[in-house]
Order: C-alpha cells, then structure tokens, then sequence
C-alpha cells in the first residue's frame, strides 16, 4: 500500500469520500444486476416459449403478455374488478383493527388472560380459514360481504396477537415511573401503552395486511362475483392465456404495492421506537 | 404444582370454554346454518370411517406432504445458496419479493390450465406456496451466522465445508423452522383452495360438494376435520421445532420474536 493510499484511508474526508463514492457503485449494482436478472428470465421464457420448448399455449411469449397486459390496464374491466377487491379488502381492514387491536391490548394487559389466550390463537391463527367459505357462502351468498367476512376472519388474528404481545412487552419501569409521577391511567394509557404497543401493532397490520389481501382475492376467484379473483378466471374461462398470465402479474404487483405501503409503515414506527430506545439508554 | 402445570392448565381454559360456549349457544340455537356442536360431532363419527378418509382425507395430505417435501428441499437448498451468496440474493430479490408478494390463489388458474386438475397441480401449488416462507427464512438464518464463531472456526483452520455444517447450519436452525411453521399454514391454506377449485376428492372438494347440496351437518364435519389437520401439522413442526432446537441457547428468544 502507498502512502498517498494510506493517508487518504486515515483522513476523515478521505474515508467519507471513499464511503460515498463505494456507495454510488454499490447503488448502481444495486439496480443493475438485479434489472439484468429480471431481463435475463424474461428472455429465457420469451425464447422457451417461442422455440417450443415450454408449450406455447400453455406459457405465451413474454411479450404477448406484455401487451396483453398493457392492453388490460386501459380496460375497464380490470379496474372494477381491482376496485371490488380492495373494497372489500379495506373494509375488512378496517374491522380487523377495530376489533382486533383493542381486544389484543385487553387481552396482553394481565399475565394471566395472556397465558390463557396465547396458546389458543396462536392455534387459531394457522387453520386456514379458506376453509371456512362454504359456511359463509351459506350465511352471506355471493358478493362483497361474503368477501369482507372472509377478510376479517383471515386477517384478524395476527394482529390481535401482535397487540397482545406489544401490550404484555409494555416496560414495567415505565409503568411504575408513570404511576410514581402520578399520571392517571387514562393518560397513562396514551403516553406509556399506546406508544409502546405501537411497532408490534404495525407489524402486526403489515402481517394481517398482505394476508388479508390474498383472501380479498381468493373469495371472487372461488365463488365468483366482483374482483381481481373472478377477472382471472374470466380471462382462463374465454382461453385468453397471454391476458390471464397478465393479470396475475398484475395481481402480484398489487401484492407487492400494498406489502411494500405496510413495510414503509411498519419502517416509520420502528425507526421511532428503536430511536427511543437509543435515547433511553 | 409446578408453574409449567398451571400454565399448561391456563392455556386449557379458553379452548374449553369456547367448546361449551359453542356446545349449549348452538344447542339451543335456532339459526340453520349452526346447528347444535352435539349433531356435529355425531356426524363426524358416522361420516369419517376408514372409507371416506381414504377417499376424502388421503388425498388431501399425500398431496400436502409431497407438496410441502419439495418446498422444504427447494425453500433450505436456494435459502442456502442466497444465505451465502450476498450478490445472488441481491440479484434475484426482485423475483423473490414478487413470488412472495403474489398471492398463490393468484397462481391456481394457471397450475389448471397448465397441469389441469389432479395430484400434480396440487402438489405443485402446494410447493410453490409453502417454497418462499422456508426460503427466506434460511436465507436470512444463514446471513446471520455467528460471525465470531465463523472467524474463530477459520483461524482454527477449519475446512469450509465444516464450517457451513457445524456452525452456518445449526446456526440458522432456528430462522429455517420459523419458516418451515409458517410455510405449513400457507401449505394447509394452498391445498384447500387447489381441492375446492380443481379435484374430484380430497377435503376441499368434500366442503365444496356438502355446500353445493346444502347439506349443513356434512359442511361443518369437513370444516371440522380440515381443522384438525391444520392443528395436527402445526402441533407436529412445534414438536419437530422443539426436539431440532432443544439445544439452542437462544431458542426461546428467537421464538418469541419469530411470532413477531
């Protein structure tokens, strides 16, 4: 190693330079190695397809479901039928958190109600509740409530567990220096509980939220009806493969629109409890 | 008593009273679509002999098992790899975070196109469900391999090959059965719905029949039964999960988190 090397690797400036430059090479690799990959599986389906290799009818060009999809974007038809299911997903978000962050918190608030519960939900929380669609085909019929109880039914339970621990993780101390300053417990709720409840709750909505969302699908794929779900099998059921690939590539980008909205969430409230934490100590 | 005891008889509490809260609010319920759990029950043990579980439940789990045994090879094989290589896990994020974003009921319109009904599209669902949770959490058990051990194992002149099986491995043990237990919920959920849409037997296609024919009694004993099988595999990957991980000093952390 020379010396100008060494000097400028023992400099403050020349490491921030040297960081920042690695860093504009690493943000660069960083987009285009992965976009290459990307390109490099598209080619090798457009070409597998188009030679034959994978059957074409069952595995369309590359291309032909780009334009199919470009084609199904101006459309109306797949606009409504997103429309229905975020509807429905949204609505029975919205209960999902109404019902399931209270009774989450309530149940973490004692040692004992937690012991009770957590067992049991965590058991609850991996039937699948798919299962439960033909009862409430019978209850509902088809059409957008059947689709939001299927949500809530979903959806509900990682979220009620992630309340519950955030409220059973609350820091003692916390508590007790609250109690000592004599803040009331309704306050005392707002400034100790609440906040600390708060990075659990939100991964606890990004959990319930993707999951939630696979469900707003699945309820018109299986029964019919309005949304994203009964697109797809309108397009499987006319044989247009190119358009049905399109709208599950559609499907999947709404997948990753929605993950990555709750990741951006769950990042914000995080980043303020981790904060607060280095604070703290 | 042991504290263990009367934890384990806290945590029986709810299940139990919920059972009778169902059992004697259905009793004397008048609503058709629940009828009284007493009926439930005693239908469940006319309709599930042994000829309606080879016809009803058999399917169901060989295509679950076989399903989810090329998802385990499939999701700790790539996990592996993407653990160790950081610049193939970067490379193909983009595909992973896609795969795992889509949701695979997305995908059963084109295993029936493709595969059209039967066995191997259920199987194949099934894999492709339950592959990404086992993957991602093997690659990410591995990134986080103990660095000091690994440094230690290299001065000590251990060969790579020891290195990956007597620390990468069993360091990321316990990220790879978090993922092998959230893997199993998709797995039960993937082929219920691949059964309900696509299959002529198996325990999706029996609650899909039973409603079609409003036939309640029958609905509730095959809702019961897909129950008992989600909580029968759940029950055996935590057994599995405890017997692996018996050893692990930082298990019950990690446990926690995991659920996380």
């Amino acid at each position: 190693m020379t010396a100008t090397q060494l000097s400028s690797r023992t400099t403050v400036l020349g490491r921030v330079a040297e960081g920042r430059a690695g860093r504009t090479a690493n943000g660069v690799l960083r987009w285009v190695e992965p976009t290459l990959a990307v390109v490099a599986l598209a080619l090798v389906w457009e070409l597998a397809s188009r030679t034959g290799i994978l059957p074409r009818e069952d595995f369309p060009p590359v291309t032909h479901i780009a334009s199919a999809w470009f084609h199904d974007i101006v459309g109306p038809e797949l606009w409504a039928g997103i429309a229905a299911s975020m509807t429905a997903w949204a609505i029975g978000m919205a209960i999902v958190v109404v019902v399931g962050v209270p009774l989450g918190m309530l149940l973490g608030t004692s040692k004992i109600s937690y012991q009770m519960s957590y067992l049991t939900l965590e058991f609850i929380r991996t039937l699948p509740a798919i299962a439960a669609l033909p009862l409430l085909l019978f209850i509902y019929g088809i059409g957008q409530e059947l689709t939001v109880a299927l949500v809530v039914l979903a959806a509900l339970w990682p979220l009620l567990i992630q309340s519950m621990y955030g409220m059973h993780d609350v820091d003692p101390i916390a508590v007790s220096t609250a109690r000592v300053y004599g803040v009331g417990r309704t306050r005392r709720f707002f400034l100790v509980d609440l906040p600390s409840c708060m990075p659990y709750i939100a991964t606890g909505l990004r959990i319930s939220g993707t999951f939630g969302l696979i469900f707003a699908i699945a309820a018109s794929l299986l029964v019919g009806g309005e949304g994203l779900g009964a697109a797809m099998t309108n397009a499987a059921m006319v044989g247009d493969r190119a358009l049905l690939y399109a709208r599950v590539l559609t499907t999947g980008l709404l997948g990753l629109a929605v993950t990555f909205a709750l990741v951006l969430l769950e990042r914000r409230t995080l980043r303020w409890h981790s904060s607060q934490r280095t604070v703290n100590q | 008593m042991s504290a263990k005891a009367i934890r384990m008889l806290l945590g029986l509490v709810v299940p139990v009273a919920l059972l009778a809260a169902w059992w004697f609010a259905s009793a004397s319920g008048t609503s058709p679509y629940f009828p009284p759990l007493s009926d439930i029950l005693h239908s469940f043990t006319e309709v599930w002999t042994t000829d309606r579980m080879a016809t009803d439940l058999l399917p169901t789990l060989v295509a679950l098992i076989a399903g989810f045994a090329v998802a385990a090879f499939v999701g700790i094989g790539v996990g592996l790899a993407f653990g160790l290589s950081g610049r193939l896990r970067r490379d193909f994020r983009p595909v992973t975070e896609f795969m795992r974003a889509t949701p695979v009921v997305a995908l059963v319109p084109i295993g029936l196109i493709v595969l059209g009904p039967g066995k191997p599209m259920e199987i194949a669902l099934v894999a492709i469900a339950a592959t990404w949770p086992i993957l991602v959490g093997t690659a990410d058990g591995v990134r986080a391999a103990d660095q000091v051990a690994l440094d230690t194992a290299r001065v000590y002149g251990l060969s790579a090959r020891r290195r990956l099986f007597s620390i990468v491995i069993p360091g990321a043990m316990p990220q790879v059965m978090a993922g092998l237990r959230i893997a199993t919920a998709a797995a039960v959920g993937t082929v219920i719905v691949a059964n309900m849409l696509g299959s002529t037997s198996g325990l999706g296609y029996m609650v899909v029949t039973a409603q079609q024919s409003f036939n309640i009694l029958e609905t509730w004993v095959a809702l019961l039964m897909i129950g008992l099988v989600g909580c029968a595999l759940t029950a055996l990957v935590v057994i599995v999960e405890r017997q692996v991980l018996g050893w692990h000093r930082q298990w019950r952390a990690l446990d926690h988190s995991s659920a996380s």
